[in-house]
């Protein structure tokens, strides 16, 4: 058996991570665009079927141009995906994906008690956001970034989550949804 | 024998075992073949569903950058035994997760491709599909599948083929030999009885009906030929006992023959007692039909001889103006009595030609005698002697006689065909002579001619060669001595020609002993020493050789003269070891050939009695 000695091109694949390591908020802003790719938003959500998925930053914007960089000429589900800052809670009309900067994590239950029962996939980067409501919590450990997930908050927002996503998450809170 | 026998039957049983093998053999490697591409693809199938599920399940992992996921995806491959390892390569080519011991160096397979792509290894499949995510590329996965099962299933493959292969070459074995039995056993049966026939020469043997093949073909035309090989047998044998009875006969014929032409001669001669004219003219009569006789005897003889091959010739140098001088002799009566002039043309540059005279002579004599018969009174016969070539001599006998229709010139030489029954009777011909001339002049290496216009007459030829052999030395005269009123000793059994001989040398005036037996005849040289002796060679008990070889040992047998006289073919070999102890050998048709011999050895004798 001649191993390695094949005619097609031999390739090394490096066992070490790229040299220049991905900073923080480059891979959230990745985990965020990712995220609307599991999720099945109520129907009616979207009026047309090339209608834009709307990601609304609420707080202080952490990203600068990575989240734009991140979504460029991305689509899911065919959809664009368009980035939106709010100043306010009040102002998420028209948003699908809503991050919680970390600015706002005193305000965090309030925000979310507002944003309850309505069908926007709310992501809080703040210190335990899914234990505390929020349907998915980006959490850093050890310098990695993880996400954990709010069952319940799901169901309320309804929202499907995929089983996928589900898979990876670090941790899930509450009740799993019953069925398939 | 028997490998040699059964030597078809052994190349049969080859050829359709191989064959048969050969096609079988085929067969199972197309099919075999055939297997392995299909199985090889639904190998690929297979492992590539089992890849593009997985390929799914690591979607999530590797957009969130987790490992740990994708491995713990990558468990479920446990219920796959036959999937030995896998590995998820992330998008920059590194290394995401593995499962089992991925052989990642030289996975070709890991590098990003929206394609599925796939090769076999000697012992295993490597297989990669594309990790997407909404269209772009996040991955690849690479499964890595033992062929463990392909080989068992090939193993099984060859098993099952094999077994195929000696199953159904057994069956081929026996349905051939079987069949070849068909075959085989009409032409052993054929070899059998051809062996038999040319071993034993027995053409009674017969082959068994046979199949309606070219086999039974083949028998029914061996019997059929062995049918008329059977025929021709029995008719060569008729043939010969025919011949044989037919020289015998003619030799029975002419042994009372002599005796009636012989005294006949006597009586005609007068020298028995004066005779009433028209006993003279009875006794000419008796003559003509004797000699007629003997003649159709003798014709017949020859020719026997010519078809089977025994005829000799004894070529010798031969005077031709005197062989023709001759024939004309012998016919000059027949000619003068119907007024016909026979003339002879000679060709000076031939005069001489080496040829058998006696044979020639016949020849001649029957065309001369034809001539005279077929030619009205007052008419012209020419003998003409001319050069054919440097090699050869025509001998040409031309008549002015009635002529041949052109329709009957073929016929004339065939034996037995006589232009019609009329003129047989009217020219007394044996029907033989034409054919008996043919034969001899073809036997000398020469050939016959005719030529006619009817109402004018016709022309026959002899071609001949010049010289057919060398020519033998004639045998000098011996010295005769001999002492006064020594009889002559004549040994024969046949009381008729001893009876005639001595008649006749009584007539002549001398004294004979007649013996009918060698024993009776040594005793009566030792009694009475013979100043000559006449010896027959075909005698019951000691036959002639045997008497001459005994008399000429005796003190009387010393320089005494032997003259054969005997009615025996002699071949060369015989006339060689008598030239040697005799005198003369004359052929015993009447007397007056022997009376002619003896004459100057008789006047020798009674010269060298005057003499002492």
């Amino acid at each position: 058996m001649a191993k390695g000695v094949t005619g097609l091109i031999c390739i090394l694949i490096t066992t070490v991570a790229a040299a220049e390591e991905p900073s923080e908020y480059e891979v959230k802003a990745a985990f965020l665009f990712n995220f609307s790719k599991f999720v099945e938003w109520p129907e009616g959500t979207f009026a047309g079927a090339a209608d834009r998925i709307t990601i609304c930053i609420l707080g202080q914007d952490p990203f600068g141009t990575l989240l734009e960089d991140a979504v460029r000429d991305k689509r899911v589900n065919g959809r664009e995906i368009s980035i939106q800052k709010t100043a306010s809670v009040s102002r998420v009309a028209g948003c699908h994906v809503v991050f919680i900067a970390s600015s706002e994590q005193d305000r965090l239950d309030e925000i979310l008690g507002r944003l309850v029962d309505r069908p926007l996939l709310t992501v809080s980067d703040a210190e335990s956001g899914a234990e505390r409501g929020a349907i998915i919590g980006l959490t850093v450990d050890d310098k990695r970034v993880r996400f954990e997930v709010n069952l319940n908050a799901a169901r309320r927002a309804r929202l499907k989550l995929s089983s996928q996503l589900l898979k990876v998450a670090v941790r899930l809170i509450g009740q799993r949804e019953q069925g398939p | 024998m028997p490998t040699r026998r059964n030597a078809i039957r052994r190349r049969l049983t080859a050829m359709s075992a191989l064959s048969s093998s050969f096609a079988l053999l085929l067969a199972c490697a197309a099919f075999l073949a055939w297997e392995l591409i299909t199985f090889r693809k639904s190998l690929v199938d297979d492992l590539t569903a089992d890849a593009r599920a997985l390929a799914f399940s690591v979607t999530a992992p590797l957009l969130f950058d987790d490992p740990e996921a994708a491995r713990t995806s990558l468990q479920a491959l446990k219920a796959k035994p036959r999937i030995h390892s896998a590995l998820v390569a992330g998008k920059g080519m590194t290394v995401f997760a593995t499962y089992g011991q991925p052989d990642v160096n030289v996975s070709p397979l890991t590098q990003p491709s929206t394609a599925l792509r796939y090769e076999f290894k000697p012992d295993r499949l490597l297989l990669s599909v594309p990790v997407l995510s909404e269209g772009s590329l996040i991955g690849t996965l690479t499964l890595e599948s033992s062929l463990d099962e392909l080989d068992r299933r090939i193993g099984q493959y060859l098993l099952l083929t094999g077994t195929v292969l000696l199953v159904a070459l057994l069956a081929a074995l026996g349905i051939s030999s079987r069949l070849q039995r068909r075959i085989v056993q009409p032409i052993t049966r054929l070899t059998d009885a051809a062996r038999q026939v040319s071993r034993n020469a027995d053409y009674s043997v017969r082959v068994d009906a046979m199949a309606d093949d070219e086999l039974g073909v083949l028998g029914t035309a061996f019997n059929d030929m062995l049918a008329k090989l059977e025929q021709q047998k029995a008719i060569r044998e008729a043939s010969r006992l025919k011949s044989e009875f037919l020289a015998n006969m003619s030799h029975e014929l002419r042994t009372p023959l002599n005796a009636i032409i012989g005294f006949t001669e006597l009586m005609y001669a007068g020298k028995l007692g004066p005779l009433a004219p028209e006993h003279h003219e009875y006794l000419g009569d008796i003559l003509t039909s004797a000699r007629h006789l003997l003649q159709l005897i003798n014709d017949v003889l020859d020719l026997a001889k010519v078809e089977s091959g025994k005829m000799e010739f004894r070529p010798e140098r031969v005077d031709l103006a005197r062989l023709i001088g001759e024939v004309r002799d012998i016919l000059r009566g027949l000619a003068a009595s119907k007024r016909l002039r026979v003339e002879t043309e000679l060709d000076p540059d031939v005069a001489f030609a080496v040829v058998d005279p006696a044979r020639v002579k016949q020849v001649l004599y029957n065309y001369v005698s034809n001539a005279i018969k077929f030619t009205p009174e007052g008419g012209r016969i020419v003998i003409r002697v001319a050069a054919q070539g440097p090699d050869l001599f025509r001998l040409d006998v031309e008549d002015t006689g009635i002529g041949i229709p052109p329709e009957h010139l073929g016929k004339l030489f065939v034996e037995f065909q006589q232009l019609d029954a009329s003129a047989a009777k009217k020219f007394q011909g044996t029907g033989l002579g034409l054919a008996l001339t043919k034969r001899i002049v073809e036997a000398h290496g020469g050939r016959v001619e005719v030529r006619s216009t009817p109402g004018k007459g016709s022309t026959f030829s002899a071609i001949l060669p010049r010289a057919m052999t060398a020519a033998p030395q004639p045998h000098p005269p011996a010295v005769l001595p001999t002492a006064a009123n020594r009889p002559v000793l004549v040994l024969d059994d046949d009381p008729a020609a001893l009876k005639l001989v001595e008649t006749t040398l009584r007539q002549m005036g001398y004294r004979s002993v007649c013996a009918h037996s060698a024993e009776e005849a040594l005793q009566a040289a030792e009694a009475d020493p013979p100043a000559i002796v006449v010896v027959d060679l075909l005698m019951p008990g000691i036959d002639g050789f045997e008497f001459i070889s005994r008399f000429t040992r005796l003190p009387a047998g010393r320089g005494v003269p032997i003259i054969i006289w005997t009615m025996k073919d002699l071949s060369a070999g015989e006339r060689e070891t008598l030239r040697a102890s005799t005198q003369a050998i004359v052929s015993k048709s009447g007397i007056a050939d022997l009376v002619e011999t003896l004459r100057p050895f008789l006047a020798a004798a009674q010269d060298g009695a005057h003499g002492t």
